[in-house]
C-alpha cells in the first residue's frame, strides 16, 4: 500500500517516464511488504500542506514526522481521506493508462513542492525538493543526511516532451551519474494513424550510469509494448528489457485478465551465464457486494451504441457528403468493427473505475529465490489495512538425508494502519 | 640441536587433503562472520528502519556502508593443494640460555619449494548493484534491469617458492615467531585475465601484512593453546631440562640426532630432575651436618662449607675434630693454598704423623675415585733406586722457596716449618702428576695406597731431621684408613663419577689443572686427564685447591662466606 504522501506526490506526478515502464510488472511481483506494526496518522491541514506522524514498533518504537507543502491548486480535491478513498489509486497495481485516471491530474498544476522527513529516535532526515520551471522541465532533488555521515544527495533533471522524455541524474554517491529517455511512439495520433481508434502503443527507453569514484557503468534498454485484447477490451502490456553489458534479458507478460483479476509473468535470462528465473504473480481483488449488483445492472443496461456515420463532417458540400458517405459504406464492417472494440475498451475502463473494490489479495513467489509473498490490502470502516508476509523456504536436512524437511521460514511479518483525514 | 620433518607424515596426500580442509575453513569464516555480522545488522536494522517504512533501511544501509562491501557470492573453496616437496627447517641458530623473557630462542630458515594452490569462487560483476543495493532507496534512482550476474573465478597459484628467515621465541605462553626476511614467488593465473594484474598487485600488497601480523599472530594464539593444554608445563617452565624433554615428546615429528642423544641421557635427565625437584621442596633435611645431600651423588651448595670442613687439608690441621665452626676462622687463609695455619706454626704445634695422613688424605682422594690411572709401582721403583736425587731435589727446592720466605707471609725463624710445608705440597703434587699420568690400571687399593705412602716417607724424613716421627706405624694408622674409606666406600661418589666417565675424558682443558701439570718436577706429558667436573663432583674439584698453588680460586661459591640460609 501506498502511504499517504507519496499518494500526494505521486498524484502530481506524471508516469510517464522511463522509470515506470515495468511499473506493472514490479508491483505485481516485487510488491513491498511491512515488517512491522505500524499505524500511520494523515491529515490534510490546509489546501496546501499535508501532515503524516507514524509509529511503528518492532521490538523498539520507532516513529517518523512528514511535513508537505505544494503550491498546487486543486490539489486537495483530488486527495481522498481513507473513508472516501479509491483504493486502486493507493495500491501498486497493474498500471494501465486508463485516460479517465491520467485526465484528473493534468488539471493540477503546480510550480514547487517540498518535502521533510524526520525519523526519531534514529536521527535521520529525508528531503525532497521538486521544482518545476516550465509546464515540461522539473528538477527534483533529493537528499538524506545521518549522523553515521551518510549523506547522499541526488539530483534529476527531468523533461517531459509531447513524446519524449529525458532525465539527467547525478547522485553524490559515488558519484553515479545517469542519463535516462523514453520515447512513446504511437501515443498520440499521427499521420499514420489518424483516423482508426488507437488501441496500442509502443515505448523504447534506455539508461545510462556510471559510477565514476568506482568506475562501474551498467546500460539497459527497454521496450514495452501495451494494447488491449480485442475481444474483451482487457488490457495487457509486454515489456522486454536488455542489459548488455551483463547480457541480463528480462521479458515480462502482464495482464487485467478480469476486471478483478491481474497475472504476471516474468522471465529472466542472462546470455552469458545462462542464469534464468521464472516469477510469477497475481492479484485478487474483491469488491463490495451491495455495489457490485447494482454496478452490474447498470452495465446491462448500457447499450453499445454505434454511430451510423463513422465519418461525419459538417461541411455542406455536397460533394464531399457523397464522398464521406461512400467511405461509410464501403468500409462500413470495419468501421462498426472498430467502434465496437473501442467501445468494449472503453466501457471496460469506466466500469474498473467506478467498481468499489474493498480489499485485494496479492501472491507474488520466485523460484530462484524460493519465496512467496502474501499481502492483503484493504479498507475497513475507514481505515486502510495492509497485511503481508514473506515465505523463504529453507532445506533442513536430516542427518540421514533420506528425509529432508522442506519449511517455510517467515522472513517478514507486519501490518500497517493508515487512516487520513 | 637440529631436527627434520618426518618425511612419512608427508608421503601419503593426508596432508595436502587437510590442508585443503583447513583452508577452505578459514577462507570461509570471514563469510560466516559476516553473516553473523548482517544477522546484527538486520536486527539493527529492524530496530531502526521499522520507523524508516517506505523505502529507507537507513540505518542497515549506512552499516552495511561502514562494513566493506563483499562481491563473493558464494563459498570460497580450494580445490587442490599440492605440496609435492617436504617443507624444509633449518635452524641457524640457538640460544637456550635460560633469559626470564624467553625460554629459548633461535633464528630458523623455513623453505618450500613447487607448491601448488587453487581456488574457486563466484563473484559479483556488477559493481554497481552492490553498490546500489546498499544505498538507501530514497536517494537512488531506480535501475531496470540490473540483475545481479555472478562470474565463477578461479585462482591457481603455482610453483610457490618460500624462503624466509624467521627469529622464534619460546615463551611460557606461547611460541613467537617473526618473518625478517620473506621471498615469496610464485605464478598467478586467473581465470578472468582481466583482473588478473589487478588480484596480483593487491596479494602482493597483502603478503607483506601477512607474513608481519597475520601469520605472527596466528601461529602465537595457535601455540598458546598448546602451552595452555598441559598446565604441568607451565609449572615447571624453570625447569629447562624437563621443558625440553616434554617438548621432545609433545613434538612426535622431531628426531634427535645421535650426538644428542649422548647428552640426553636418561642417566642425566633424570638426576638433573631430582636435583632441581629437590630444590622445590621445603626439606631441611641437607641442613643436617651429617648428611651433605639429599640426593645421592650431589652436594648441596649449604653443605659445602662443611663438606669442605671434612675434606683432608692441611689448613684443618691442629683442630682434628668434626666441627665445623671450629675451622671457620682458619679457612680463609686456607682457600688457595694448602698450607698450614698460621697458628700452628706460631705454636710450633706441628705432629708431622697428622700432616702426613693428611697429605695421604689428599693424595688418596685424587686417586680413590678414579682407579685407573693409577700407577704407583713404578713411582715405588723410581723411589727405591734413586733416593739421593730426591733429596737433592728437596734441598733445591728448600733452598728455592727459602728465596721465596722473604716474601711468605710465614716468619723466617720457622723456614724449616715452611720449607717442610712446601715440600709436603710438593710432593703431593708430584704424586698427583703421577696418579694424572699413569696408565696402568691398579684396582687394589691398598697397594696404591702403599705406593703414595712411600714417596713421602723419605721427603719427610730429610727435611724433618730435628723432629722424631715415627713414619712406620702410618700405615697401620686406623684414621687415615678410615677417612679414606669415607671417600673410596660411599658409593654415590663412585655411581656420580661413573655417569660422568664419558665427558671427563673428552675434556682436558680445565685450566686449573693445566697449570698444576707444567709445575709437576717430571715435565711429562699428561694423557688422559681427570678434569674438575662442576659442582656435582666436589670432592674432586677441592683436591686440585690442595694441589695447584698458583691459580686463584675463580669459583663463585667461595668458602669462606657463610652457608646461605636454607629456605
Amino acid at each position: 500500500m501506498i502511504e499517504y504522501m507519496n499518494y500526494v506526490i505521486k498524484s502530481l506526478q506524471s508516469n510517464n517516464d522511463y522509470e515506470h515502464l515495468t511499473l506493472s510488472s514490479r508491483s505485481l511481483l516485487n510488491f513491498k511488504i511491512p515488517n512491522a506494526f505500524k499505524f500511520q496518522l494523515s491529515n490534510k491541514s490546509t489546501p496546501y500542506t499535508y501532515n503524516t506522524i507514524d509509529i511503528s514498533t518492532n521490538k523498539v518504537i520507532n516513529g517518523s514526522i512528514t511535513y508537505l507543502y505544494t503550491d498546487a491548486k486543486g490539489l486537495d480535491k483530488l486527495i481522498k481521506d481513507s473513508h472516501n478513498i479509491n483504493i486502486q489509486s493507493i495500491v501498486e497495481t497493474y498500471n494501465h493508462h486508463c485516460k479517465t485516471l491520467n485526465i484528473n491530474k493534468q488539471n493540477v498544476d503546480f510550480k514547487s513542492l517540498y518535502y521533510g522527513r524526520m525519523y526519531y529516535p534514529n536521527s535521520h532526515l529525508e528531503g525532497m525538493i521538486i521544482k518545476k520551471f516550465t509546464t515540461n522541465t522539473q528538477v527534483v532533488l533529493k537528499w538524506v543526511s545521518s549522523f553515521n555521515s551518510c549523506n547522499i544527495i541526488t539530483g534529476y533533471f527531468q523533461k517531459y516532451g509531447k513524446r519524449n522524455f529525458q532525465e539527467l541524474i547525478v547522485s553524490s554517491n559515488d558519484f553515479l551519474c545517469g542519463y535516462r529517455f523514453l520515447h512513446n511512439f504511437i501515443e498520440q495520433p499521427s499521420k499514420l494513424n489518424n483516423s482508426l481508434y488507437n488501441n496500442s502503443y509502443i515505448s523504447l527507453g534506455g539508461e545510462f550510469w556510471l559510477a565514476i569514484s568506482t568506475l562501474s557503468p551498467t546500460c539497459a534498454t527497454t521496450l514495452r509494448y501495451c494494447t488491449h485484447s480485442a475481444t474483451t477490451g482487457r488490457p495487457l502490456t509486454l515489456t522486454l528489457s536488455f542489459n548488455p553489458l551483463f547480457g541480463h534479458l528480462s521479458s515480462t507478460y502482464s495482464a487485467k485478465t478480469s476486471s478483478n483479476s491481474a497475472f504476471c509473468v516474468q522471465y529472466d535470462f542472462n546470455l552469458y551465464s545462462i542464469d534464468s528465473n521464472l516469477s510469477l504473480g497475481c492479484e485478487l481483488w474483491k469488491q463490495n457486494e451491495l455495489i457490485q449488483n447494482v454496478s452490474q445492472e447498470k452495465s446491462k443496461k448500457q447499450e453499445i451504441q454505434v454511430p451510423p456515420n463513422f465519418y461525419n463532417n459538417n461541411s455542406n458540400d455536397a460533394k464531399q457528403k457523397r464522398i464521406l458517405n461512400d467511405l461509410n459504406t464501403t468500409f462500413e464492417s470495419s468501421l462498426k468493427k472498430i467502434d465496437k472494440e473501442r467501445a468494449v475498451i472503453e466501457n471496460f475502463e469506466t466500469d474498473l473505475y467506478n467498481k468499489d473494490f474493498t480489499s485485494v489479495w496479492k501472491f507474488s513467489t520466485s523460484l530462484r529465490d524460493k519465496n512467496l509473498c502474501i499481502l492483503w490490502d484493504g479498507k475497513f470502516k475507514g481505515f486502510l489495512l495492509s497485511a503481508g508476509t514473506e515465505l523463504i523456504r529453507i532445506n533442513t536436512n536430516n542427518e540421514n538425508n533420506s528425509q529432508s524437511l522442506v519449511k517455510f521460514y517467515p522472513a517478514k511479518l507486519g501490518l500497517q494502519l493508515q487512516f487520513s483525514t | 640441536m637440529s631436527f627434520k620433518f618426518n618425511e612419512e607424515s608427508f608421503l601419503d596426500n593426508s596432508f595436502n587433503e587437510t590442508l585443503r580442509e583447513k583452508l577452505t575453513k578459514m577462507l570461509n569464516s570471514r563469510k560466516s562472520m559476516d553473516i553473523k555480522i548482517d544477522d546484527h545488522l538486520s536486527y539493527a536494522n529492524n530496530r531502526g528502519s521499522t520507523s524508516c517504512s517506505n523505502n529507507f533501511d537507513n540505518s542497515s544501509s549506512i552499516k552495511a556502508r561502514d562494513s566493506k562491501l563483499d562481491i563473493l557470492k558464494s563459498d570460497v573453496k580450494v580445490c587442490e593443494v599440492n605440496f609435492p616437496t617436504i617443507p624444509n627447517l633449518e635452524i641457524l641458530d640457538l640460544d637456550v640460555s635460560g633469559q626470564p623473557r624467553a625460554l629459548a630462542k633461535g633464528i630458523c630458515k623455513i623453505s618450500c619449494r613447487d607448491a601448488l594452490l587453487q581456488i574457486q569462487t563466484e563473484i559479483e560483476a556488477n559493481s554497481l548493484l552492490l553498490y546500489t543495493n546498499i544505498s538507501p532507496d530514497f536517494t537512488t534512482p531506480l535501475m531496470i534491469a540490473n540483475d545481479t550476474f555472478t562470474i565463477p573465478i578461479t585462482m591457481t597459484f603455482s610453483q610457490i617458492q618460500l624462503e624466509a628467515i624467521t627469529n622464534v621465541f619460546v615463551k611460557n605462553s606461547g611460541v613467537g615467531i617473526s618473518f625478517n626476511d620473506v621471498s615469496l614467488d610464485f605464478q598467478f593465473d586467473c581465470s578472468i585475465k582481466l583482473l588478473q594484474p589487478h588480484i596480483a598487485k593487491r596479494l602482493r600488497k597483502s603478503m607483506q601484512l601477512v607474513f608481519k601480523d597475520v601469520l605472527p599472530s596466528a601461529l602465537f594464539n595457535m601455540s598458546r593453546s598448546w602451552f595452555t593444554h598441559d598446565g604441568s608445563s607451565s609449572q615447571t617452565t624453570t625447569d629447562h631440562s624437563q621443558e625440553e624433554g616434554s617438548r621432545l615428546i609433545r613434538l612426535h615429528r622431531l628426531t634427535v640426532e645421535d650426538l644428542d642423544l649422548q647428552d640426553l641421557s636418561p642417566v642425566n635427565m633424570l638426576k638433573l630432575s631430582t636435583l632441581t625437584s629437590s630444590r622445590q621442596t621445603l626439606s631441611l633435611h641437607s641442613t643436617m651436618p651429617k648428611y651433605f645431600s639429599t640426593i645421592p651423588g650431589c652436594l648441596d651448595r649449604q653443605n659445602f662449607r662443611n663438606f669442605t670442613s671434612r675434606m683432608p687439608c692441611l689448613s684443618n690441621y691442629g683442630g682434628g675434630s668434626d666441627d665445623g665452626d671450629k675451622h671457620v676462622p682458619h679457612i680463609h687463609n686456607l682457600q688457595n693454598k694448602n698450607l698450614l695455619p698460621e697458628e700452628a706454626l706460631e705454636e710450633n704445634d706441628i705432629d708431622l704423623k697428622a700432616i702426613l695422613s693428611i697429605q695421604t688424605k689428599i693424595y688418596e682422594r685424587g686417586i680413590s675415585t678414579n682407579n685407573d690411572v693409577i700407577r704407583p709401582r713404578r713411582r715405588k721403583i723410581r723411589i727405591k733406586r734413586a733416593k739421593k736425587s730426591i733429596v737433592n731435589k728437596a734441598t733445591e727446592t728448600s733452598s728455592n722457596l727459602n728465596a721465596d720466605s722473604e716474601i711468605t707471609p710465614v716468619s723466617s725463624s720457622h723456614n724449616a716449618t715452611s720449607s717442610v710445608n712446601t715440600i709436603t705440597s710438593l710432593t703431593t703434587s708430584s704424586l698427583g702428576s703421577t696418579a694424572g699420568s699413569s696408565n696402568s690400571k691398579n684396582t687394589n687399593r691398598s697397594s696404591s695406597f702403599t705406593s703414595s705412602i712411600m714417596p713421602i716417607t723419605p721427603l719427610a724424613q730429610s727435611s724433618m731431621n730435628k723432629k722424631d716421627g715415627n713414619l712406620i706405624t702410618l700405615r697401620q694408622d686406623s684414621k687415615v684408613l678410615d677417612s679414606m674409606k669415607y671417600f673410596t666406600k660411599i658409593q654415590d661418589l663412585h655411581n656420580i663419577h661413573a655417569s660422568f666417565n664419558s665427558s671427563r675424558e673428552t675434556q682436558d682443558s680445565n685450566n686449573r689443572f693445566r697449570i698444576a701439570s707444567e709445575m709437576l718436577p717430571t715435565k711429562r706429558e699428561i694423557s688422559p686427564i681427570p678434569t674438575l667436573n662442576s659442582f656435582i663432583e666436589p670432592n674432586r674439584r677441592f683436591s686440585f685447591v690442595g694441589l695447584n698453588h698458583k691459580t686463584s680460586h675463580d669459583n663463585s661459591w667461595s668458602v669462606d662466606e657463610q652457608p646461605p640460609p636454607y629456605y
